[in-house]
């Protein structure tokens, strides 16, 4: 198994990703923007690790930049996981896409983007999933309210009862 | 849920191009609330577009609002054929986050718990599918077993579907008296009870003509589409979390993961109905090893204290307060905890800041990710063979949509 993390460590400092401690004792990596697709796919091609668990994001509202993307890499022969963040930030956020070395990546992000609004370059349909497409906002933010109807939801009530 | 495909489906088909044919959300094959618009060349599917997102019901948004005691009853809603599976993946998750070990009593209750909710999710999956290709015998026999499956769970957690059993930390209350015996009792008649509908199916000409060399997956396709659970393992990846990745005391029961060999709906009815056998001998085995203790972790601070010495002690009054006003005390960090549910990984990823909230709270739900495959083995089959795929890829949209 130390084997395995050595040759982990060797693939982030080649793509430029760094090691950080994780609470559970995971592999856990924190990658530049830019980083993210070399390691991934050095992951995926060489390291095996060829099944992809999840992707989501993480509203770290206050903060500088603001979203965290995480990714859950598994090698399935050797019965390893990996997770890897990647902070995005600014107006528009967004990363790169993995959905054309993952396929399973493709609902996920798609998700990613309607609860979040992260986008992922190079997906081949970004559209909301959960949401309708027309909704408003994206709710998994921090700053969208927990309670309140928005029009176009199914059930909402406006002014004086009308719907 | 695309706009562009309605458009489409305004205006009339042109005698030459494809013909589009919505399916769904109410359509009694897709098994709850999932929208297929395919694409139709005749009666072959050129297209398939799954449309979800029907039951989102922004669970995780709820959760961060949540103690992790409270969230537990939203998880019976998650895949609501094994909420008793749900409420362990997620108990198991959050004991994760804390750092927790739980007794081994609790440990085997746990087990007892998953593998019910497994033969009963199997059986309705099952029931289901042989019923959307016309073996209503096969359904009726599978659901007799599982309203025994029912009675059983209610007389262990006091409802049968909205169970609520576990807790961080252990469960909500031990056994009942006199459930080992009627568990006992269920393991004894069960495997025939299997193998009558088995003979009912496996060699079913009809049975085999609609599900063989249909929807094949490939073992190369099935690990970089992120299946996982009996849809894997029907393509013939040895891949299951109970031995791969040990939680409870899954390591010390005798059993096998039985696999497919070439990854149709065939093998996919083959794996659930192997499934339930292995999964009737761990609970023959839990049953007779059944570890007698505590079914809660000795801990004030992560367990709620017995009511009588809350209402009789300084102590445990203070903790019972703190716990329900405030939550269990998570260490700030990220954790993730996977459990082999019935129908594959129901993960459970948790961003914790500190405190009795999670900051974010994700749900891998296999549902989900296992449906984004139908485009590519629905793509150049006939019309008729879409329900046989979905009843073999056994879905729920309520983890699904989450």
């Amino acid at each position: 198994m130390s084997e395995l993390k050595a040759l982990l460590d060797a693939a982030a400092a080649e793509a430029g990703a760094r090691r950080i401690d994780d609470l559970r004792g995971d592999d856990a990596f924190v990658a530049p923007p830019e980083a993210l697709r070399p390691f991934v796919r050095r992951l995926r091609d060489d390291l095996g690790f060829d099944f992809l668990v999840l992707v989501t994001a993480v509203d770290n509202c206050l903060d500088e930049p603001r979203f965290e993307v995480t990714w859950r890499l598994r090698s399935i022969a050797k019965n390893h996981d990996v997770r890897i963040n990647v902070a995005v930030g600014g107006e528009e956020p967004e990363v790169d896409s993995v959905s054309d070395l993952y396929p399973a990546a493709n609902w996920m992000e798609r998700e990613t983007w309607d609860m979040f609004g992260v986008r992922f370059k190079g997906h081949p349909n970004l559209e909301r999933i959960l949401m309708w497409e027309g909704f408003e906002g994206h709710p998994l933010r921090k700053d969208y309210p927990l309670l309140g109807n928005t029009p176009g939801t199914p059930g909402y009530v406006g002014k004086g009862g009308k719907r | 849920m695309s706009t562009e495909v309605d458009i489409v489906l305004d205006r009339p088909a042109q005698p030459s191009e494809h013909q589009v044919l919505n399916m769904g959300p109410q359509h009694p094959s897709t098994h709850g609330v999932l929208r297929l618009v395919l694409e139709l060349d005749g009666e072959i599917i050129v297209k398939c577009t799954p449309v979800v997102g029907y039951l989102h019901r922004a669970m995780e948004k709820i959760a961060e609002s949540m103690t992790f005691h409270m969230f537990t009853p939203y998880t019976d809603r998650l895949d609501y054929l094994a909420p008793l599976a749900n409420n362990v993946a997620l108990s198991c998750a959050q004991e994760h986050l804390l750092g927790v070990d739980i007794p081994p009593r609790a440990k085997a209750i746990r087990v007892i718990c998953c593998e019910m909710s497994r033969i009963s999710a199997h059986l309705l999956g099952l029931g289901a599918f042989a019923m959307d290709v016309g073996a209503m015998t096969a359904f009726l026999w599978c659901f007799r077993e599982r309203e025994k499956i029912y009675n059983l769970i209610e007389h262990l957690s006091g409802a049968r579907f909205t169970t609520s059993y576990t807790r961080p930390g252990g469960l909500a209350a031990d056994m009942p008296e006199g459930f080992l015996d009627e568990l006992s009792e269920f393991v004894r008649q069960f495997p025939s009870k299997v193998e009558e509908v088995e003979n009912l199916l496996t060699r079913n000409r009809i049975w085999v003509e609609r599900t063989k060399d249909i929807g094949h997956i490939t073992k190369e396709e099935a690990i970089a589409w992120g299946l996982t659970g009996p849809n894997l393992r029907g393509s013939g990846v040895e891949w299951d979390l109970r031995l791969k990745r040990p939680y409870l005391d899954y390591p010390s029961y005798d059993f096998e993961i039985p696999i497919g060999s070439v990854g149709d709906a065939f093998d996919r009815y083959l794996v659930r109905v192997e499934e339930m056998k292995e999964s009737t001998k761990i609970l023959r085995q839990a049953i007779e090893k059944m570890p007698s203790g505590p079914v809660n972790v000795q801990d004030s601070k992560i367990s709620l204290p017995r009511k009588s010495s809350v209402l009789m002690g300084m102590d445990e009054l203070i903790h019972q307060f703190i716990l329900v006003t405030e939550g269990q005390d998570a260490p700030p960090g990220e954790s993730y905890f996977g459990a082999e549910n019935p129908k594959g990984e129901l993960g459970f990823y948790f961003r914790s800041k500190g405190g009795g909230y999670p900051d974010r709270m994700f749900i891998r739900a296999p549902s989900f990710v296992n449906l984004q495959i139908l485009p590519l083995i629905l793509k150049g089959r006939y019309i008729s063979d879409v329900v046989a795929i979905l009843g073999s890829i056994d879905f729920v949209m309520g983890e699904c949509d989450r």
